[in-house]
This record gives structure tokens, sequence and C-alpha cells, in this order.
């Protein structure tokens, strides 16, 4: 799981020309650093080394996030007043851009957990030659550069490009071009293909921590494969689901590059209104107050399914209890 | 099934309802391992068959075969007279209990005991009655709201016991139901599951690596070595007749003497270096044997102490250790040839020696085994 654990701070920060963006996305940096300290110091009580092993992780999560943050938050209050927070409630704009994006979010999470959901069952039930494919090919998208992939899905998914060639010089099944690039369409394919690694890491996560003989138990019992599913493994996964389901909506907040890329004008998103503020319009304070807002929702988000799952659960850290 | 779900009492007086299992060349191979080798094996109805062996010895794999887990290379699996072999799990209408449980842990108890019954489709107001007269059986009416998470390990074993029999099958398998459970209570439990199983006429065929447990609850054991079937009998047979060394080890302490018996007199003797063995019955000429002591058989005497009968195996040696076990302690004797033999007395008896005190040991020809053509 450690890997789960370090890839939040890594591909969530979209560039670094987004900086109020990567502030925000400090919170997953956050939880990795100090929780994994934490859970050290208790499985060593009378040894400081561990703890003080943590301490340059410790510093850099410091200048690295909290700083910034700081330092955004006070932007946010005093470039120019505290008012950057009543320009942005009292913005049609502004509450439009919150609706598009948790929308665009909710979809990213639903498609990343449909299809995601097979995947993991595969990787978590297949061979050990057959999941570490799996994983391989689940990785390769992972480690390839976000804009290059963003760009790879532009040419994609282009009038011009393979998809609308495809449909209507090969197979002729239509005589103009589909609009998908600047649409949200794109923006769902593209945020997908970003984001799906973590919905079927968490989920294979926890449809390994099943035991199998609970399975074997409800077959043995008189139920056909697919009750064994409906009615043990699916019920069993929810927790992977939940974890799964909220890192992706939480990182799909503050997209920023994927929705530049490949949204169109109509939709834009809290990530792009930052964005704008600072670099159209000006105006760092209401930025840096949206950012702050960002952040908040973020962090409610967090703590509402921490209720239910446990944050370890979706930072994908062992905090939680232990099976 | 259905309808020996809710027919059948809750005693099972309406006769046995358990099944006649017929296990026949049995065979599994896992890579270059027999993992079960030429298995055989047939349980009468409402009999208590423990599979016995170390770990690797192929019982749990056996086991699998029989819920259908696992696919056997070779064999038939005969319940009733029906050819199992090629059913499917679901459809063999078996119970099971599971080593760590396999409780459900995000359904209650109630629904983990339903959950056989509704798999069967019975009708969802006939169960609340059978599952409570489940866990009834097993001690734990009213408990049918909680969570299994809520409860003891001993409790959630009896809740995987009222679930793997509430649905009256005529076949009962257990995974070493009872390894997670402290002593006392799988003691208690192993009293309480030959209780449940009689008062049902349940067939049973249970896994274990613990022979304690092998002898007190079984109507036969077999005992599995390296994916065979070694010895298949009564515990009074295993464990007072060993058919082999492997059996003679495996059950219970023993003391093993190999060599050559030979006719002496009217008595036949294995002659040791050391020692000499007097091995009962007739004994039509030499031949290779292994004779079988077993530890409380053997009187501990001191060195030069006269024979208390002229009929007696004798053999000299030096306590190296004497172990206090409560009820019995355990003396352990290096022989001559450096081997140690295990002796087990009263505790309230006085020893009459102390560690690195030379002694003689003594038993009866009748009381040891032999396992002839051995060697």
């Amino acid at each position: 799981m450690s890997a789960l654990s370090q890839i939040p701070s890594r591909a969530s920060s979209p560039g670094p020309q987004a900086s109020p963006v990567t502030g925000s996305d400090g919170r997953a940096g956050h939880g990795a650093g100090p929780g994994g300290g934490a859970a050290r110091a208790r499985r060593f009580p009378r040894s400081d080394f561990w703890s003080g092993a943590g301490l340059p992780g410790l510093v850099f999560v410091v200048a690295a996030f909290v700083v910034p943050m700081a330092v955004v938050v006070v932007k946010s209050l005093t470039d120019p007043s505290p008012a950057n927070y009543s320009a942005i409630f009292t913005s049609s704009v502004y509450q439009r851009s919150v609706v598009d994006t948790l929308q665009m979010a909710l979809v990213v999470t639903v498609l990343c957990l449909l299809v995601g959901y097979p995947y993991a069952y595969a990787m978590a039930r297949s061979g050990t030659a057959m999941r570490t494919f799996l994983m391989v090919a689940l990785m390769l998208a992972f480690w390839t550069s976000l804009l290059v992939r963003t760009y790879a899905w532009q040419i994609v998914l282009n009038d011009t490009g393979i998809v609308n060639t495809a449909l209507r010089d090969w197979l002729g099944l239509t005589s103009a071009p589909i609009h998908m690039i600047r649409t949200p369409f794109a923006v769902y394919v593209g945020m997908v293909h970003v984001l799906l690694p973590y919905a079927v890491l968490a989920l294979f996560a926890q449809l390994r921590s099943i035991d199998p003989d609970v399975e074997r138990a409800a077959q043995v019992m008189g139920a056909r494969p697919w009750r064994v599913f409906a009615r043990v493994t699916l019920p069993l996964s929810l927790p992977g689901a939940v974890a799964g389901g909220v890192l992706v909506f939480v990182l799909a907040l503050g997209f920023y590059i994927t929705p530049q890329l490949l949204g169109g004008a109509r939709q834009v998103y809290v990530g792009q209104a930052i964005m704008q503020q600072i670099e159209q319009f000006l105006k760092p304070g209401v930025g840096a107050a949206m950012a702050v807002l960002l952040f908040v929702a973020v962090l409610a988000v967090l703590g509402l399914a921490a209720r239910f799952v446990g944050l370890g659960k979706i930072l994908g850290v062992g905090m939680g209890r232990r099976r | 099934m259905t309808e020996t779900a809710t027919q059948a009492g809750p005693t099972g007086q309406e006769g046995s309802p358990g099944a006649r299992v017929e296990l026949t060349g049995i065979v599994k191979v896992y890579g270059d391992t027999r993992a079960v080798d030429d298995v055989s094996l047939t349980v009468e109805p409402g009999q208590f068959l423990t599979l016995l062996g170390a770990s690797g010895s192929g019982k749990t794999t056996l086991l699998r075969i029989i819920a259908g887990f696992v696919d056997a290379d070779e064999g038939r699996i005969v319940v009733n007279g029906r050819d199992i072999s090629q059913v499917p799990v679901h459809q063999r209408g078996i119970g099971m209990v599971f080593q760590n449980y396999a409780l459900f842990p995000h359904l209650s108890v109630a629904a983990n005991v339903a959950f056989p019954l509704e798999m069967r489709g019975v009708r969802r107001r006939d169960r609340a009655a059978l599952v409570e007269r489940a866990l009834e059986a097993v001690h734990l009416g009213g408990y049918g709201r909680r969570s299994p998470k809520e409860l003891s390990g001993g409790q959630q074993q009896r809740v995987a016991l009222a679930r793997a029999i509430v649905a009256r099958p005529p076949l009962l398998l257990m995974d070493e139901p009872l390894g997670a459970l402290d002593r006392r209570l799988r003691e208690a439990m192993q009293i309480e599951i030959r209780r449940l199983s009689r008062e049902l006429g349940l067939t049973v065929i249970n896994v274990t690596h613990d022979q304690e447990e092998a002898l007190t609850m079984s109507d036969r054991i077999a005992l599995l070595a390296g994916g065979r079937l070694v010895q298949h009998g009564t515990p009074e047979e295993l464990y007072g007749l060993p058919e082999s060394e492997v059996a003679a080890r495996f059950l219970g302490e023993s003391n093993l003497f190999r060599g050559r018996v030979r006719g002496e007199g009217t008595q036949s003797v294995l002659a040791l270096p050391y020692g000499r063995v007097l091995v009962p019955g007739d004994p039509p000429g030499e031949r290779e044997a292994v004779v079988v002591v077993r530890p409380s058989a053997i009187r501990i005497r001191p060195a030069g102490a006269e024979p208390s009968t002229a009929a007696v195996s004798r053999m000299p040696g030096v306590v190296s250790a004497d172990i206090y076990a409560g009820d019995s302690r355990k003396v352990l004797v290096e022989g001559a040839d450096g081997a140690e033999l295990v002796v087990r007395c009263e505790s309230g008896a006085p020893l009459p020696c102390s560690v690195g005190d030379e002694v003689v040991l003594e038993w009866d020809p009748g009381s040891c085994h032999i396992i002839p053509g051995a060697a």
C-alpha cells in the first residue's frame, strides 16, 4: 500500500503553473506523512529513531504544503480584504463553476468505479502472472506524464482524430465529425484515464482483504456464483469503493490541466476559475479565497467519508483498524 | 434439501439423516507432489470421521475435494449413492465449518445462520424459528441480533456451527474447527460438537492435526501421511494397534524398538545390543519387526533391582529429565544406544530416582505391540 500513499502528492499536482491548486493538494501528502510516522512510533514505542527518520519528510511537508497554504489563507483575507469571500458567494459565475465541478467530479467518480471494479476484481482473482500483468498495465498509464496523456487524448478525440477518422473513413458510420474535443465528454475520458488507478488500487486492496473462506462458505451453503458476489463479495468490497471513490472525487475537484486542455469554454471548473482570477482578472486575493474554499470542501468530504471507512483506508495507509 | 431442512425435527429422532460417503481412489497432484495419493475411504451414516495428519499430509486437500473447492484428478466421491464428483459446490448440500469461522462480517448472527436456508429457498417466515433453534442448539439463543464481531472466538465458532447445521445437511465438514481456540474452550467444544452430531445423526468429516482431538471425538480416524492413507480405524485401533511406525509415532507418545525377532525357548525376543525386549505371541521363526511400547506401560526401577517377574522386558538407562505435568510426570531416560525413551508415571507416587541416576526400565511383554515386517 505504500505505493498508493505516495501517489496522491505526485500525480495530483497538475503542474507548476497551477500553484494555488497545488497548495490545496497538500492534503494527500499531509495525511501520508505524519500518519505513517505515527503508526511507526506506535509499533516501536521505545525507539526515537523512527520518529527521527520521519523528520525530513515532516520538514518537507511543512515547507512545501503547510507554509504555502498558510500564505494562501493570509492572502485570501488581506488582498485586499476578506471581502474576497463575499465576492465569491455573490458571483453566479463562481456558483455555476462549483456546480459544474461537483457534477464533473461525481461523473468521473462513478465512471472510475464502474470501470475500475471489474478490473480490480480480475486483478484480485487472477494468478500471480496475470495479476502482475494487469498491475503493470495499470501503472504504465500512471507512470506516463499527465501532459503527454492529455495531449494524446486531444489527438485521439479531435475532429480529425483517430476516432472520427475511423468512424467516417473506415466504417462509414458518420459523414460529419462528432465533436468530442472541448466537451465534458472529453474531460470525463481524460479524467477517468488519469484517476482510474486510484479507484482500482483501493478496490483491489479491499477485494484482496476478503477472506476467500468467507466466499467459499457462501458457496458451500448453496449460493451460486453470482449470489456469492451479490451477497458477500460486493458488500464486503464497499469500503474499498468508498475509499477509492472519495479519493477520485477529491482529486477530481481540484483538477486543472485535463479540463483546461480537453474541456470546452462553457464549463469552467474550480481549478480553472482560480487560474482565471489570478491570471486574467488579476485578483489573486479572490483566487486565493477560492483555493481556500476548495481546500475546505475537500477536507469536509474526507472528514465525512472518514466517519464511514477510516481516513487511513482512503489515503491507502494502514492507519485504520487492521483486519 | 429443503424438505430435510423443514421436516427433520430438532433431535433427529426421525432416524439418521446422515449420509454414507464413499471415497474411491482420490488423487490430487500439484506439480510434482501427490497431495492426495489414491485415498479410498467409506464413512457410514452418522459416523464421525477425523482426517488426522501433520501439515502437508493431504488432509485439508482431501476435505476441499469433498466440499468441491478443489477438483480431484482421479477418483470418485459418492454421497448416498450419488456421484457428486462433478457437482458444483453450491449444489452439494454440504455443511461446513471453517478454521477461521468464515462468518459473514457484514451480516448479523441471525442472518449468518439464516444464509443456508435463504439459499435453499426456505420461506422467510419459516427461517426465524429454524435459526433460533439452531442457535439454541449451540447455546447462543437470543444472540441473533448481534454482529459476529461482537462475539468471542468461541461464540463465533458456535455461530459457524449453527450456520453449518441449520439446514440439516446430510454431511458436515469441519476444517480444523477448534484450531484457533484455547485449550479449555477447545475441550468444551469437542464435547459439544460430538453431542450435537450424535443428536442430529450427522455424518461428520473433521480435519485436524491434533491427535487428542481425533482420539476424543471420532468414531473413526483416518491417518494420512504424505497424501496416503496410513491407517483407518477406531481410535482404539489406531492407538492400541498401530499398523505402521508412522501411525505409532503420530498417535500418542511411543517408544519404538526395531530389530530381528528370534525364538528363545518358549519366548520370542527382540535382541538389542543393550537389552532384551520380550515379544508376546507365538513366533513363526525369525523376522524383522518394530515393537511399540507406550510410555505409561513402563516402570522405572533403581539400577541393580531384581526383575519383578521373570517374564519382563528390561532396559538400562540414565534419567535425563523429569518433567512434571500435573496429573502425570514424564521421565526421559537415555538408553544405552543414546536413544531417548519416554516414561509416564503417576505424579503422586514418589520417583525412585532423580536426574543422572542409572535405572532399569521394565515392562510386561503383554503391554507392547508388534508391527510386523517393518524394519
